[in-house]
């Protein structure tokens, strides 16, 4: 009987292309940021909260907020980070980073961006931050480039 | 135009158009009365009384079964189906006082709504051209585009262009190019609903003079919008278009190794079962009807002959791709020298064999260059003459 010297392995790529939609509300919040270097939010007034990112309907009472847009301050407070320290092709920037939950002010969500500015030993949750507009825009959301101590 | 701003969707217009809306099955043996308060700007109060399927709209409230209140702001909405009746409600944004009964049947009472159509006429299209100048586009030109629209509505239009100017005067006035349309359908190529090529391919319109001038002439003005049409303007919405990658590893095992590997030396290998004697091409770790281990290899073809034929003239799209490959192309189980039966390999035929290929010509590969032991080492099989 054959030995196994005739197995190889083959090296291999799986291609998936994929589209992701940014939908109604998703495309107005990257637009006025592309646009109006501005970040908005939905509101629900009946439970009195802003939500950025904006969703269409809130997710305490279920009602239908989708034009109740806010105009909000581009600084904020980290509420909560993580320091990326491995390399991988699709990151926004080198590592190490730091990513962080920024909310501004006048949300009551938090939202993920990348903070920059600041030695990575030395973020501390609590840091004030504003938004710095990217001068180059690709209608992604990285067209707040990140944020900076303020 | 100044009528054309009045336009816009009214609480009036949706009660008045709802006796011609009626949906006979809808009403069909139902007997009620609905009360609408509608509230705010523009709101008003009506009944729509329904007699066994004879539908009248009343001004005022009339004993209603039920009484339905809404902004005229949120009922236009729910009307236009912007906004859903039932969010509305749970919402607090109607209120629905007396039998709930009766609205879930009011629901089927009425045909869609429909806004009224924004009137456009020719003399708004041409009227508006000056507020339209797309400065980029007239740049540097001069000319002068004629247009004769015809029949109901139409009018002659000269649009005179001085280094960038626009002027638009009524009258044809020397044109280098004069356009010829009749008035529905060159509104029709300004609202974008005909295409203006296909419209002078297929003689809808006609162009006489400087075709070349005409072609510029599509980028003098900014999009015209009807008269109370800016809520038709499109919103952006984003997709972005992305591929995941998924590296992937494919371990041949001894037999499928075997095969793949000959192919690089131009050999093909098939495997014998022990007890039927049968061949397998590609080879399998055990024979398929026997399930016993076949280790035995057995050099076959390379030349056969065809088997079974396959053309292909639509393609399924590939679904990681969406993209379908060229067609034709030809699939075809080649019986190799030394296999019998249904001991067929299966592969691709030269497609410029289509034509004359047929069951049992004789075949033989065409080897590719770079050889790196994957079935694609066989580019094809091609007709030996």
């Amino acid at each position: 009987m054959d030995s196994n010297n005739d197995s190889f392995v083959v090296d291999g790529k799986l291609a998936l292309p994929y589209q992701y939609f940014a939908g109604r509300t998703g495309s107005r919040f990257i637009i006025a940021i592309r646009d109006e270097k501005k970040i908005k939010g939905l509101e629900c007034k009946k439970c009195n909260k802003v939500y950025v990112p904006p969703r269409a309907t809130c997710e305490h009472c279920f009602c239908d907020i989708k034009d109740n847009w806010v105009d909000l301050d581009s600084t904020g407070t980290v509420t909560g980070f993580t320091v990326v320290r491995y390399e991988e092709p699709h990151h926004p920037v080198k590592a190490p980073f730091i990513q962080a939950l920024v909310k501004l002010e006048g949300a009551d969500t938090p939202f993920v961006h990348i903070v920059q500015g600041v030695p990575v030993d030395e973020m501390k949750t609590g840091l004030k931050v504003k938004a710095v507009f990217a001068e180059e825009t690709t209608t992604t959301i990285m067209d707040i480039s990140h944020f900076e101590p303020a | 135009m100044s009528s054309g701003t009045d336009q816009k969707v009214t609480i009036a217009d949706i009660f008045g158009s709802m006796e011609s809306r009626v949906n006979p099955d809808g009403v069909k043996g139902v007997t009620c009365n609905c009360g609408y308060k509608i509230t705010g700007e523009g709101g008003g109060e009506y009944t729509v009384t329904v007699k066994d399927g004879d539908v009248k709209v009343l001004e005022g409230i009339h004993s209603p079964d039920v009484t339905t209140t809404a902004s005229a702001e949120n009922w236009i909405n729910i009307t236009l189906g912007k906004l859903d009746a039932t969010t509305a409600f749970t919402s607090g944004m109607i209120k629905i006082d007396g039998d709930m009964g009766v609205m879930g049947k009011a629901a089927m009472f009425f045909q869609k709504y429909r806004p009224p159509a924004p009137e456009v006429t020719i003399q708004d299209i041409f009227g508006s051209m000056e507020s339209r100048v797309n400065p980029e586009g007239v740049k540097g030109v001069t000319c002068k585009c004629g247009y004769d629209i015809t029949g109901d509505g139409g009018g002659q239009y000269t649009v005179s262009v001085d280094d960038g100017n626009v002027k638009v005067l009524e009258g044809i006035h020397e044109p280098d190019v004069t356009t010829t349309s009749n008035a529905q359908n060159w509104i029709d190529i300004t609202l974008g609903k005909l295409d203006a090529t296909t419209a002078f391919t297929s003689g809808m319109i006609k162009i006489e003079g400087d075709m070349g001038v005409l072609g510029k002439a599509a980028m003098f003005f900014k999009k015209y919008i009807p008269p109370g049409g800016e809520i038709e303007e499109q919103e952006e919405l984003l997709m972005l278009p992305k591929v995941i990658s998924v590296p992937q590893k494919f371990n041949t095992g001894p037999k499928m190794g075997k095969f793949l590997k000959g192919l690089i030396d131009k050999k093909l290998y098939a495997n014998k079962c022990p007890e039927c004697k049968r061949l397998q091409i590609p080879p399998r770790e055990v024979c398929a009807e026997c399930i016993v281990r076949a280790d035995e290899f057995v050099e076959v073809g390379p030349d056969g002959i065809i088997q079974v034929l396959d053309i292909t003239f639509f393609a399924s799209p590939d679904p990681l791709t969406g993209e379908s490959r060229e067609t034709p192309y030809v699939s075809a189980h080649i019986l190799l020298d030394g296999c019998k039966g249904h001991e067929t390999l299966w592969h691709e035929l030269n497609p410029a064999n289509i034509k004359t290929a047929k069951k049992g010509d004789r075949v033989r590969p065409v080897w590719n260059e770079n050889r790196t032991g994957s079935v694609s080492d066989i580019l094809y099989y091609e007709l030996i003459e």
